[in-house]
This record gives C-alpha cells, structure tokens and sequence, in this order.
C-alpha cells in the first residue's frame, strides 16, 4: 500500500496538476513590505509590495499561501514558519483564516504567546515576549477543499 | 515618519516607515532567507509533507554616523599657543563598510575667536593619542578615511590661538562626518533616501537617521589667572596710639587675590623683615589662623638664616577666584 502512494505521489509530481490525485498542498512563501499611498478619492491608504531587500529596522510581513491542487480534501492542515535568525517577530502580528496560531521560543514547545517561558541567566523562568518568538504554527481548521486555498502572515522587524 | 495606518491585519496599528532606529544591525548584504513546511492529511488518512520555496531579502546597507567630542569641556587654553588639541570620534553607525569626508569650520558665531592654522590629523595608529605617526587628513586631498560597520576612529583637531583675547574667551570647532555614498547629492540627505545599487557588494544604499552626516562642536577657552598682591600695615604704640616710635609693634598685612580662572601652582608668599626692627615671634597667620614659626610643620616658616631675615608662607595650588591672607607683626628696635 505504501509503495503504491508513493508511486502515486511520483507520478502526481512528475505530470502536476494534469493527473487528478489525492490530495495535493502547495505552500509558497513571500515577502512583502507595506507602503502608504493615497487613492484616487484622496484617502491614504496601505498597499503590499513584493520586497527583494530590506534594510535593518524595517518592518516585512511574510505571507504564506496554500493552496490545494489535488482532488481531494486536504485535512488537519498545519503550518509552520520559522522566524528568520535576523528578524525579530511583532508581537500580535500573526494572522490567518480559520486558523489556530500558536507560537514557540525553542521550535520544541508550541502554545500562546502568554503561556511561553524563557530561561534566564541565572537559570529562572520568565514570561516570553515578541521578540523571544523563534517559530510559528498555524492549524487550519476543517478540511481544505480541493481547488481553495487560503494565507497566514506575520510581520517581523529586521534586525 | 511614524504614521497611523488602517491596514488589513490589525485594523489601526503604528507603522514605521522605515524604522530606522538600531545602530548598525545585521550586516549590509546579508541574505534573509525563508521557507515554510506544512503538514496535513490525505484522503487515504496518510501524513504528508510539503515545503515552500524560499524567499530571500538582502539587507541593504544602512548609512549612519555619529561624530563626538572627546574633551570634558573646553579645552584650557592661553594666547598664541601652537598645536592646542581637540578631539573628537567618529563611529560608522551603519551596517556596512562605508568611507567619510571630513570637514571643519571655526567660523562659528556662538564664540569670540576663530583659532588659526587649523589642521586635522586621524588616529592613523589607533591608540588614542596624538603622535607622529598620525595622518594628516588635508580636505579634498587625503582619501577619505573607511570604517567598517560599528567602527570608530579617533580625529584630532590642532589649532593655534590667536594673541589679542580676554580671559575666558571661547574658539568653537565643528567637526562634521558625511558618507561619501551620500554625498553624491548635494545638501542634506533626508532619512530613508536610497542610493540603489551604491551599497556594499551593489545593494542598495539608505540613508539612515542620522542623515548619513553627523557633526559635533569642540571648544578651546581661555584661562588666565590675574593675580594682586598688595601689602599694608598698621602700628600700635606703647601708649594705646599708633605713633612709630620704639617698641610699637607694626602689623603688616599681605593680602594676595587671584582672579579670573584656571590654576596657579607653588604659590609662596614672603616678605622681609625690616630693617630695626624684630620679628614678633609665633606671629604669622594665614587667613586668620596662627601657624609656628618652625619649618616644615605648616605653611609657614619664620627664617632667621637669610639676609635680610624673612618669613615665608607655602600656600601651594590655587584655583581661581581665591584671596589669601597673610599678616605678620614686628616690633621696632
């Protein structure tokens, strides 16, 4: 059994889309930063842009986007992002549809942001905050259908 | 910058464009990369597991600069001194490898003198202390000197002081730093500018919050102290009267004022004793209190070895404004 979906999976990867499978999640990554502008009513108003650089101090927000290309429900979908080593997480920032966020400041242990704890120097515990955040779960509730598909986002400050 | 935006995530949230705070930072060309995984389940209730692509930002190079002052204060001075010495320190604030211009004015308008032969000299040695082995830093001349992300070098200013000036007189000079990326546009640099493509390794290069241009005042003062010294005297008689006549005793007072500011070292106050006349013994007082007139016990010192015999008072470092008294009495032969 496991031989044949593996063989299934290959030829789902080989041809793409044009051989209806199982269920097939694909995930894509972006940075983007936001930038105020004025519209044509004269209200200001913020817009993404796609971001190729960044200097220290500014704010990206990374959107991830899945996407169910199979035939077939996609279930118990979760997301997982690490924080970039040089980016310090903003603390509330997180967001995505139906989804469940938790947070981690170890990449082992996964809760709300309130009920994480840092190790101190002299071996003590002490709440977590924003910066402390390392990694990023989101748990999709329900089942994602075939053909739909859905973002998560958090913004981060360069350091 | 700061502006109150509505955006799609958190309804109203501050949002810093760019956030141009942190001194230096991750380092100018640094990639950022990124990807995603996501776990779920197929229909056949197998695990599965997909990863993202990876997003990638280079850091683009921060220009910053910071110019201080290394003197506490003005630096003490006095007329037509040569190679009076400022200092001052740049730090390259940014996050790059980034060369500055240096530039100086004295034609300050918040002092009473301009200080002449102005030159500059870098820290070319790196110990902090002016020496010959420092370069001379000539304007439009000298390469500009580069400093590496958060590094600091120490520039010397060497003036001479003009002659004609009044006490406490004060010569201002300001040193000013400017990225040499930044300097490509004439005038001030607003934060957040972008020089594409003019960082290191040709990303872009940003003007930081300093302006990419920093500048700092050092001082030079002048300290006189203005000294006089004057001496009077009073004479009682035998009788209760103040003739001068034999056996009066003759009080004389040395009253001693430095004025202005600034420190005077090893100052000695002393004055013969006149001739037909003796010295009244234990008769000295500094600023009203009796001293011995044995050597090396006190300030003073009765000397009875020299000609004509004289007292002496050792009152050592003065700083201005002080006044010292000294009174002594004889009596006439």
């Amino acid at each position: 059994m496991n031989k044949l979906v593996s063989s299934l999976t290959l030829a789902a990867v080989l041809l793409g889309a044009a051989l209806p499978t199982l269920a097939a999640v694909e995930l894509e990554t972006r940075a983007f930063r936001e930038v105020a502008a004025t519209n044509a009513a004269g209200q200001q108003v913020t817009r993404l842009e796609p971001l190729q650089s960044a200097a220290p101090g500014q704010e990206v927000i990374y959107v991830i986007t899945y996407r169910n290309t199979g035939d077939q429900p996609a279930q118990g979908l979760v997301v997982n992002n690490q924080v970039p080593a040089q980016m310090e997480y903003v603390g509330g920032s997180a967001e995505g549809e139906r989804a469940q966020i938790a947070m981690s400041v170890d990449g082992s242990t996964f809760g709300p942001l309130a009920s994480l704890r840092v190790p101190t120097a002299d071996g003590a515990l002490r709440p977590a905050e924003a910066a402390d955040v390392t990694a990023l779960r989101w748990t999709i509730e329900g089942a994602v259908a075939p053909g739909t598909s859905g973002t998560v986002r958090y913004r981060a400050v360069l350091k | 910058m700061n502006k109150k935006l509505c955006g799609w995530m958190l309804g109203c949230a501050t949002l810093l464009l760019p956030q141009l705070t942190l001194a230096g930072g991750t380092g100018a060309g640094t990639p950022i990369t990124n990807t995603a995984t996501a776990t779920f389940t197929d229909s056949d209730n197998n695990p599965r597991t997909v990863t993202s692509n990876t997003t990638s930002l280079t850091v683009d190079e921060l220009l910053d600069v910071t110019v201080s002052s290394n003197d506490s204060g003005n630096v003490s001075v006095l007329p037509d001194d040569t190679g009076a010495l400022l200092s001052f320190t740049v730090t390259n604030t940014g996050n790059g490898t980034e060369a500055y211009d240096l530039i100086l004015d004295t034609s300050l308008t918040s002092d009473q003198f301009d200080p002449l032969d102005v030159q500059l000299f870098l820290d070319t040695n790196g110990d902090e202390v002016y020496d010959a082995a420092d370069e001379q830093f000539i304007v439009g001349t000298t390469t500009p000197p580069q400093l590496n992300a958060d590094q600091k070098l120490v520039v010397f200013v060497v003036s001479t002081i003009p002659g004609a000036l009044n006490n406490g007189d004060i010569g201002l000079v300001e040193l000013t730093a400017e990225s040499i990326t930044a300097q490509a546009t004439v005038g001030a640099d607003n934060p957040g500018s972008v020089f594409a493509g003019q960082g290191d390794s040709g990303v872009d290069a940003i003007v930081g919050s300093s302006g990419a241009r920093a500048s700092d005042q050092g001082g030079y003062q002048l300290i006189q102290v203005e000294t006089t010294f004057t001496k009077s005297q009073s004479v009682s008689d035998p009788f209760g009267g103040t003739a001068a006549v034999r056996g009066s005793v003759i009080t004389y007072t040395l009253e001693f004022e430095a004025s202005g500011s600034g420190d005077l070292t090893g100052l000695a106050l002393s004055d013969d004793i006149p001739d037909n006349t003796t010295y009244v013994p234990g008769s000295i007082t500094l600023d009203g209190a009796v001293k011995t007139d044995a050597a090396s016990d006190d300030e003073a010192v009765f000397d009875s070895s020299t000609t004509p015999k004289q007292i002496r008072v050792d009152i050592g470092t003065v700083t201005a404004p002080a006044t010292h008294t000294v009174t002594f009495q004889v009596e006439i032969n």
